[in-house]
């Protein structure tokens, strides 16, 4: 074999190695994504919203998402109308999960204010199902946030105590380290007791009496030590802030009184001025090292 | 090799001087920045909201880049005989491409690495998590981004300076929403036969960029994620191989 022959089998064997693999990629790649729209492409033909929201790529529509989000949480947490009467909300929230169907929050924030500020609990029941449903292949990490809140919901509004052990039970199966720690012991607790207990019917009062005022006092001082240690290892004007959760306090007010948005923006000083730094000092060297011709 | 990287080498330079792209990437820089002076939601949320506008804008600021870098380079040059320096020395068109390639492959990584930096520095300061989804989603936009550019440098040499872009934009569109468009098919009525071709064509033939998401990795374990981020590789490689040959050969055949 001459030296032309040899060079052009080697082409020719790379592009075929590179169009096998190719082929090979494709189909693991089409199979995973396919599996994963075939939920949403079922239910299209009732939604035109759905239909809209396929003809998006992900991003785009993670994007979508995380913008009716942001609206969200602001008429959410709006003065307007009493969270009874908020109505409104419902397909604002059901738009985030329209378009992004692994938004675990908007399901667990809209089953919530259907089964108890609305009195809609069949219709918080199918969109826990809905949010199980196309979370559950492969699990999300916080899947069992879902079933637990359908357990809540079976257990103290429908009083359905059988749907409610199976719903925990199978939260319990799929808990991680991504679930609310807090949520998880409170739904295994109530899980605890409903196998325990010799009644088919959950009675709140009852399950009141089985936690004792000794276990959330003793759960409060453990979260203000966690929160006076956190305090303590702070340095600076940071130790005057007392905790992320405490920005809630400032919101719609005045943003220059506060505290986090100061610390934030001086913070974010800091690093543009370092990022600048860095900009200046490379084009330097850049320009020492590769002196323009 | 050393002739490719020469060439990559000398775009990347070239480019970084230039007034537009320290503009642009000021402008974006600014954009993202934004982000810390966000009112607060719930930690997990506000993370991903900076992160899901963030990376849209890397992602579509790339994309930009990436199809005015190598028209500009490779279709821009050849119109002005500018190429002709290259192509007239030692290094064969091949090289040409591929070192175009390389080179606006080079700029936009470093570009993407600025924004992405700044991602993870803002999920940082605001939360003191070390957001390592960051890190691979750049490694994920720069596998969408390299099939982009080779498939721009394909339309270059075949097309005009008013095509070939257009054509990019097009194909990188078709390539995100082709499975809608067999969709679409089945629900105005179109036959078995048109939907399975559009099916096929929208998977196997033309690049389809609706792979190169994040959501695998977050919702799989760690196995399933890296099994996802290798299949993705290897698509990425294989369809730059062949789209970088088949704009070589072309290229080579070409009358200048």
């Amino acid at each position: 074999m001459n030296k032309i022959t040899k060079s052009n089998f080697l082409k020719i064997s790379f592009l075929a190695l590179a169009a096998v693999f190719y082929f090979a990629s494709c189909r693991y790649l089409s199979h995973k994504f396919d599996s994963g729209d075939e939920i949403i492409r079922k239910k299209a033909s009732a939604n035109p919203i759905i239909s809209l929201s396929l003809s998006m790529s992900k991003e785009l529509r993670q994007v979508a998402a995380s913008y009716l989000w942001l609206r969200v949480d602001e008429y959410f947490h709006s003065a307007a109308v009493r969270m009874s009467e908020n109505r409104e909300i419902i397909p604002l929230i059901k738009l985030v999960t329209i378009f992004d169907h692994s938004f675990i929050e908007a399901y667990l924030v809209l089953a919530h204010h259907l089964a108890y500020h609305l009195d809609k609990k069949d219709m918080a029941i199918e969109v826990l199902n809905e949010g199980i449903e196309n979370n559950l292949n492969p699990p999300a990490s916080r899947l069992s946030e879902l079933y637990f809140e359908a357990g809540w919901i079976n257990a103290t509004l429908l009083k359905d105590t059988k749907e409610a052990i199976l719903s925990l039970a199978a939260g319990k199966k799929y808990l991680s380290d991504d679930c609310d720690i807090d949520n998880a012991s409170l739904a295994l607790r109530l899980l605890n007791y409903l196998k325990n207990s010799q009644k088919d019917i959950f009675d709140m009062d009852t399950y009141r009496k089985t936690i004792s005022d000794k276990d959330i006092y003793a759960k409060l001082e453990s979260l203000g030590r966690e929160a006076e240690e956190q305090h303590d290892g702070e340095d600076g004007h940071a130790t005057d802030i007392e905790g992320p959760a405490d920005e809630h306090r400032y919101a719609g007010q005045n943003p220059w009184q506060n505290p986090f948005l100061s610390a934030r923006l001086t913070k974010a000083a800091y690093v543009y001025a370092f990022m600048l730094a860095c900009f200046l000092l490379s084009r330097a060297i850049a320009s020492y090292v590769l002196p323009r011709r | 090799m050393s002739r490719i990287f020469a060439i990559g080498k000398y775009l990347f330079l070239e480019s970084i001087r230039d007034k537009l792209f320290i503009a642009l990437m000021l402008v974006s820089v600014i954009i993202v920045a934004g982000n810390f002076a966000m009112d607060f939601f719930e930690q997990g949320i506000q993370d991903r909201i900076i992160f899901d506008f963030g990376s849209s804008l890397a992602s579509m600021l790339g994309a930009f880049l990436c199809i005015y870098l190598i028209v500009s380079q490779i279709r821009a040059q050849l119109d002005s005989k500018q190429a002709y320096f290259i192509l007239a020395s030692e290094s064969s068109r091949a090289h040409f491409i591929l070192g175009k390639w390389l080179g606006s492959l080079l700029f936009t990584a470093f570009n993407m690495l600025i924004i992405f930096g700044e991602i993870f520095l803002i999920i940082y300061f605001n939360s003191r998590i070390i957001s390592y989804i960051s890190l691979i989603y750049f490694y994920i936009v720069m596998l969408k981004l390299s099939i982009l550019c080779s498939m721009t440098a394909l339309f270059s040499v075949t097309s005009s300076l008013v095509v070939a872009p257009s054509l990019s934009v097009f194909f990188y569109f078709i390539g995100h929403w082709g499975s809608y468009i067999a969709f679409a098919l089945g629900k105005s009525g179109g036959g078995y036969y048109a939907i399975k071709t559009a099916e096929f064509i929208s998977a196997y033939v033309l690049p389809n960029f609706k792979y190169f998401t994040a959501e695998h990795v977050i919702s799989e374990n760690f196995s399933g994620a890296a099994a996802y981020l290798a299949a993705l590789t290897a698509y990425s490689l294989c369809v730059n191989a062949l789209l970088l040959s088949i704009t070589a050969l072309i290229f080579r055949k070409k009358d200048l």
